[in-house]
């Protein structure tokens, strides 16, 4: 048994066999061949070998073509080494004698030459190893590609295994084949996490290098509790995981049995609004089953990430969604936003944008709202399309990463122009949609009471506020560890933002993974919070916490919290006052064991 | 070895810019791929051996200009492979390190 420790960032746990997926362009874990399958090892490798060999000779001639030959023979030379007896000699003899995967061979003999090319007192020899390098890549995405085909072709339940998986391969994931993931990389609050919460898949990321250490077919327990993922379980432990699955199901349905139909409550009968956060359209309908109040947070990125190199999203598609989803929620508010496109989610860049224009720190580079306001064409698209599904339910926009007033106005300028055009085509739409914008970044949340006349509502987002007030990338190992909801800092900008508001009487909800996380709900009804807006998985836990507490003792903990200096000491006091009123709603209820050892996990 | 098996050595000067750069050193490769010989590529500085057919050897030698180098062919064609070989060295070379752009 062997067991690694990463992120937890979508809960559950998956009990299945392992899938092995390495990636381009890092180092390929050692795994072993079994003997029969030699040949068919070594045969995947030449086939490799003869498809790059074909690539390298087209880029030789069109670059031929274009710029002359001088630069063409640089793809001449990368054909002569793919050609190269002693290299393909060596490749073949590392699989047949040490019984290395075709991946691991070609990186290692590929490694080792760069190795000797660095090694000599040569600058032009040393940048030679680039060269190596490159073809190092072309011949293990051709190998690997292979294999993420395989991925595709599976019909076993698996526990994917990966060095990274970005949002698209996420959202693209068979949740009937793949049980659950872990990755190497990757940290919370990405949208890979994100999207693996809203598919219901339990995931476990930042793992760091453990790939080397389990091999395909081993029996994987992926723990999106307690970011924990085991490989060869001993029987004990597997049974205690069986047990947790099959505890947490019989919570689930229980749950959402009993409160289902209720409105979301304080035990003081004040009415707390539970909105859902959906990533895709297919979500909304469970949402209702499980008493949501409406959407809101509707993301619409997935829209993106469908967009292919042969694939154009048009206006139809878009509209096609938005009304689904208006429909699906049955006259309850949807707040729609548009696209909050990150550098972790471009992969196929569309030609308006050019990735090469980003600069090393791309949280603060062209993305969110700032990349729609640069591709007008792309955005005026999406808000036509919002507008005219806006007459087949209560459908608000909302701007992701408002920073200045001026954005917000070049935002809703624009919307007004689409409007006109609708008008004047004569396209039924609803004139007075509310617009609201996201307050995730410090310096519109410090200039709240500016933006409070220009907006119908808004929404705050943690995970980005919290990135930027404390300036910490949350996918960096080293620093991740300042990434703190609870850190003073961020509840100070939390708080003004909702006393502002509720002072303006514009409504305010709370969208980031603070609102899903029960430890925090009496907090946040204590600094006045009256919409959440939650994970869909987390809605009958957070209306069961506001079930059971009481406005003014939520205000005296948000008092006392804002007098804390530190993280650590808000979210120790934050746990004894949960475990406080779970532990007294126990006495007065009928004894829940199953729900209490649920909350211990965390 | 086959029976009219011919050794044949020779020795030259490396007289480019860059050595035995990447473009040379395909050139090389290709050449000594089109004979059936066995042609070795010494280096003297450092007494490291390449295979003429393998472009990553050759490139691995780190041979620099003024380096002295000796050739080795063995084989039925030898000759020809030296001929091709030397030509390479005294006249192509240089017309390709004329043209270079770095």
């Amino acid at each position: 048994m062997k067991s690694f420790q990463g992120i937890a960032v979508s809960p559950g746990i998956a009990i299945s066999q392992a899938f092995v997926l390495a990636a381009e362009g890092v180092r390929i874990p050692l795994q072993y061949v079994q003997g029969n399958a030699l040949d068919a090892e070594v045969a995947r490798f030449k086939k490799a070998v003869a498809e790059a060999q074909e690539e390298v000779i087209a880029s030789r001639d069109s670059i031929t073509d274009a710029i002359g030959r001088k630069y063409g023979d640089i793809f001449e030379a990368h054909f002569q080494i793919l050609n190269d007896p002693k290299l393909i000699l060596e490749i073949e003899s590392l699989i047949r004698e040490f019984r290395h995967t075709a991946e691991y061979a070609v990186s290692e003999t590929m490694h080792k030459y760069v190795a000797i090319f660095r090694g000599h007192d040569n600058s032009y020899l040393a940048a030679r190893g680039n060269d190596i390098l490159d073809i190092e890549k072309r011949l293990l995405q051709l190998l690997l590609g292979v294999r993420r085909e395989r991925l595709r072709k599976l019909d076993n339940p698996i526990a994917l295994l990966a060095s990274d998986l970005t949002p698209s391969e996420t959202a693209n994931l068979d949740v009937d084949i793949v049980k659950g993931f872990a990755t190497e990389q990757g940290g919370p609050g990405g949208h890979t996490a994100i999207i693996a919460a809203a598919l219901g898949l339990p995931a476990v990321v930042g793992v760091g290098p453990f790939l080397n250490e389990v091999v395909d077919g081993d029996m994987i327990i992926i723990d999106g509790e307690n970011g924990e993922v085991i490989a060869q379980p001993d029987e004990e432990t597997l049974n205690r995981y069986r047990r947790k699955i099959e505890a947490a199901q019989s919570l689930a349905i229980r749950l959402s049995d009993s409160l289902a139909d209720q409105e979301a409550r304080t035990h003081d009968r004040i009415r707390v609004q539970l909105l859902a956060n959906i990533e895709f359209p297919f979500e909304a309908p469970q949402c209702f089953q499980r008493g949501a109040d409406g959407i809101g947070l509707f993301r619409t990125e997935f829209l993106y990430l469908l967009q292919g190199r042969d694939r154009y999203v048009s206006e139809e598609d878009h509209f096609h969604v938005y009304k689904t989803v208006a429909e699906a929620v049955q006259g309850r508010p949807i707040t729609i936003r548009t696209y909050d496109l990150g550098a972790d989610k471009v992969l196929d860049s569309p030609t308006s944008f050019d990735p090469s224009s980003e600069g090393k720190n791309p949280a603060l580079g062209l993305r969110s709202i700032r990349l729609s306001l640069r591709n007008v064409d792309m955005f005026r698209l999406q808000l036509r399309a919002i507008l005219r599904a806006s007459v087949y339910g209560k459908i608000r926009i909302m701007f992701p990463l408002i920073a200045t007033i001026l954005e917000l106005r070049q935002a809703k300028m624009i919307l007004a122009d689409v409007k006109d055009e609708l008008l004047e085509e004569g396209i039924p739409f609803h004139h007075a949609i509310h617009v609201g914008m996201m307050l995730e970044v410090p310096a519109a949340i410090l200039m709240i009471e500016r933006f409070v006349k220009e907006v119908d509502f808004f929404s705050i987002g943690t995970n980005d506020l919290i990135q930027y007030t404390l300036a910490v990338d949350r996918s960096n190992r080293d620093v991740n560890h300042l990434f703190n909801s609870e850190d003073p800092a961020v509840l100070y900008l939390v708080k003004y933002a909702i006393s502002v508001a509720n002072n303006n009487g514009v409504p305010i909800s709370l969208c980031g993974q603070m609102s899903s996380n029960p430890l925090y709900t009496m907090l946040l009804l204590g600094l006045g919070l009256r919409q959440f807006s939650c994970a869909p998985a987390s809605l009958t836990e957070i209306k069961r916490i506001c079930g059971l507490v009481e406005i003014p003792e939520c205000e005296r903990i948000a008092d006392a919290v804002m007098e804390m200096e530190s993280a650590r000491d808000i979210r120790s006091f934050l746990r004894e006052k949960f475990r406080e009123v779970l532990s007294a709603a126990r006495k007065a209820e009928s004894p829940d064991s199953a729900f209490d050892s649920e909350y211990e996990m965390r | 070895m086959p029976k009219t098996a011919l050794k044949r050595v020779e020795e030259v000067v490396v007289n480019n810019k860059s050595g035995l750069h990447a473009r040379i050193s395909t050139m090389l490769a290709k050449t000594a791929m089109a004979f059936s010989s066995q042609i070795l590529v010494h280096k003297q500085r450092d007494r490291k051996t390449a295979d003429a057919r393998s472009v990553l050897e050759l490139l691995s030698l780190g041979a620099a200009k003024e380096d002295r180098i000796r050739i080795e062919a063995a084989g039925e064609d030898a000759d020809q492979a030296m001929d091709a070989i030397l030509e390479l060295f005294t006249v192509r070379f240089k017309e390709l390190d004329d043209e270079e752009l770095d």
